[in-house]
């Protein structure tokens, strides 16, 4: 019996330099990259601009030739012709023909994508159908709006049925509703079992689809882990929801009480673990039916800007570093 | 083979699409109108004339639409990005430069049959003979695209296309005269300069076995040999600037 995969892509030591101008100098862009994408995931790269999270994608693609390091991709090298019969991917920009039809630029992606005989009138059916294209088929690419026109790289991406889906700011420039409807189908796509691979700048949006999170900067990967784990503040305190007709009072001073209306919500130091018991205890006294108890949680946008201004302090974190 | 043909196909559509393309359409009218209106002045030469500026035309209208449309053709995928998305598909950079020489090589076969189409009308028209040697001829032609095709593939795969017109033309000029090289060698001392004679005969590509017009007009029919050969040196020729150009353009980056 065959084991399944334990991983759909790998990046070991992975280091690329860019070289530009007669006097080829030297822009390195990637210093050391270890990352692994596990099967039926969304895993989201974060970095700042220029932190190279395109150029770690083309290398995946062969686009990109990595100056040192080695990995693989669905079993074969990077950008071996197997592999990427398998990859869909979204570039950041629509790349378009604009001459083309959305017809003709979805039966010149399916040549493309090897597809043969009647699987090509099912896949392209299939894409049409999955993100709504039909009234825009006769529609040149040029007269397009942004939103159409993601749709289009989208269900080019889409066309060769992939296990493995790469995204590059797949929801920058959309409005809400189509960022919406783009997030809908990324979950959809996860539960129909693909892995999914996306960069994105807009942070909320990652938050909530995301399973797993890297950051990248200063050419390497500074933090990374399920996106739970990762937003878990160690030095924060646990969060108690309850329900309770009067708000009541907190057994010391340390214990912080907010009250939206419907929530109401003690923070606890965890420091000292007697302070959780008693604050439990006190507010099962009072009456008050407790909801939940979970560890304050960071947002994606705050730990991102904070990994970021303390680079050091991130990477000597061990559960939040790269697993070998 | 699936992608290398819908690669030739969207090439097609690409270039047929192009307005430099309908402006050589109309820029090959123009010509062949020329010679319509001037065969009358020349004496009883009419047919000769048509035939010369006919030849003529497609010959030059033949390269301007490769030049235009030829040396881009690679720079025009990097400049948009599409080669972003073509190259993430499951095809060898090889399937790519064949692709696009096939489509553009399609191209030019369309519009050179559509030229010799045009003068064997306007001959018709005219009330002159229309012979079987003027579609031999429009196959020279085409043979001769073919060739410069291949190099213009070979040179945008490394070269800006602004070098990749300058060396296309100066391979065009050269080519025309590499049947001479060898003679040019005898006649030169032993030693560098008849070597460099002698290798430029055997890398230039031998445009002037490709040349046809003189034979057209006077009426000379060409031996069935001579086709063959031009059309094997074409084929060999073109595989092996291809091959080249699918090596140069393996090691290149899209960042």
């Amino acid at each position: 019996m065959t084991q399944p995969a334990t991983h759909v892509a790998s990046f070991r030591q992975i280091a690329k330099t860019f070289r530009s101008g007669l006097r080829r100098k030297r822009t390195p862009v990637l210093t050391d990259v270890t990352l692994k994408l596990l099967p039926g995931e969304i895993f989201a790269l974060l970095g700042p601009n220029g932190a190279g999270k395109t150029t770690l994608m083309k290398i995946l693609l062969g686009l990109v030739k990595p100056t040192r390091g080695t990995g693989r991709v669905l079993g074969g090298a990077f950008g071996s012709r197997d592999a990427l019969a398998r990859i869909g991917y979204q570039p950041e920009q629509p790349y378009l023909y604009p001459a083309l039809t959305v017809r003709e630029t979805l039966r010149f992606m399916a040549g493309l994508s090897q597809l043969k005989g009647r699987r090509v009138g099912q896949r392209t059916d299939a894409v049409i159908a999955l993100l709504g294209l039909e009234p825009q088929l006769g529609q040149r690419i040029r007269k397009l709006s942004r939103g159409w026109l993601q749709r289009v790289t989208l269900a080019s991406a889409l066309l060769p049925d992939p296990d493995l889906l790469l995204l590059d700011e797949p929801l920058g420039g959309l409005d809400p509703g189509a960022r919406l409807e783009t997030k809908k189908l990324i979950t959809q796509l996860k539960r129909a079992g693909k892995t999914v691979w996306l960069n994105s700048h807009i942070l909320p949006d990652v938050e909530a689809l995301a399973d797993r999170v890297a950051l990248l900067g200063e050419g390497r990967i500074l933090a990374q882990g399920e996106m739970e784990s990762l937003l878990r503040r160690r030095d924060a305190r646990v969060v108690i929801t309850f329900a309770s007709q009067a708000p009541p009072t907190p057994p010391d001073s340390t214990v912080i009480a907010a009250d939206s209306g419907r929530r109401k919500q003690w923070w606890v130091d965890q420091t000292d673990s007697g302070r959780l018991q008693s604050a439990l205890e006190s507010l099962f006294h009072q009456g008050a039916q407790v909801l939940s108890v979970e560890p304050e949680r960071e947002s994606l946008e705050s730990f991102f800007t904070r990994a970021l201004d303390d680079p050091a302090h991130e990477s000597a974190q061990p559960e939040r570093r790269l697993a070998s | 083979m699936t992608a290398v043909l819908s690669l030739a196909r969207h090439t097609i559509l690409d270039a047929l699409r192009e307005k430099a393309f309908m402006v050589v359409g109309l820029f090959a009218l123009l010509l062949l109108g020329a010679s319509r209106l001037l065969s009358p002045l020349a004496l009883g030469e009419g047919r000769r004339v048509t035939l010369d500026l006919g030849l003529g035309g497609i010959a030059v209208l033949g390269l301007l639409l490769l030049i235009l449309l030829g040396t881009r053709m690679v720079h025009r995928e990097i400049d948009r990005k599409t080669i972003l998305l073509l190259l993430s598909k499951p095809i060898r950079r090889e399937e790519f430069i064949l692709g696009k020489f096939l489509g553009l090589v399609g191209v030019l076969s369309i519009s050179v049959a559509g030229m010799v189409l045009l003068l064997a009308t306007i001959l018709w028209v005219s009330g002159h003979a229309v012979e079987p040697t003027l579609a031999v001829a429009g196959y020279y032609a085409l043979l001769e695209l073919v060739v410069l095709s291949a190099v213009a593939m070979l040179l945008t795969a490394f070269t800006s296309p602004v070098l990749s017109t300058l060396f296309l033309l100066g391979l065009f000029v050269a080519g025309h005269l590499a049947g001479s090289l060898l003679d040019l060698a005898a006649m030169l001392p032993a030693g560098g300069p008849r070597q460099i004679s002698e290798a430029f005969f055997w890398v230039l590509p031998r445009l002037d076995l490709f040349s046809y017009t003189l034979e057209v007009v006077h009426g000379v029919h060409i031996n069935p040999g001579q086709i063959l050969t031009a059309t094997l040196y074409a084929v060999v020729y073109s595989v092996g600037a291809l091959a080249l150009g699918a090596l140069a353009f393996r090691s290149r980056e899209f960042s």
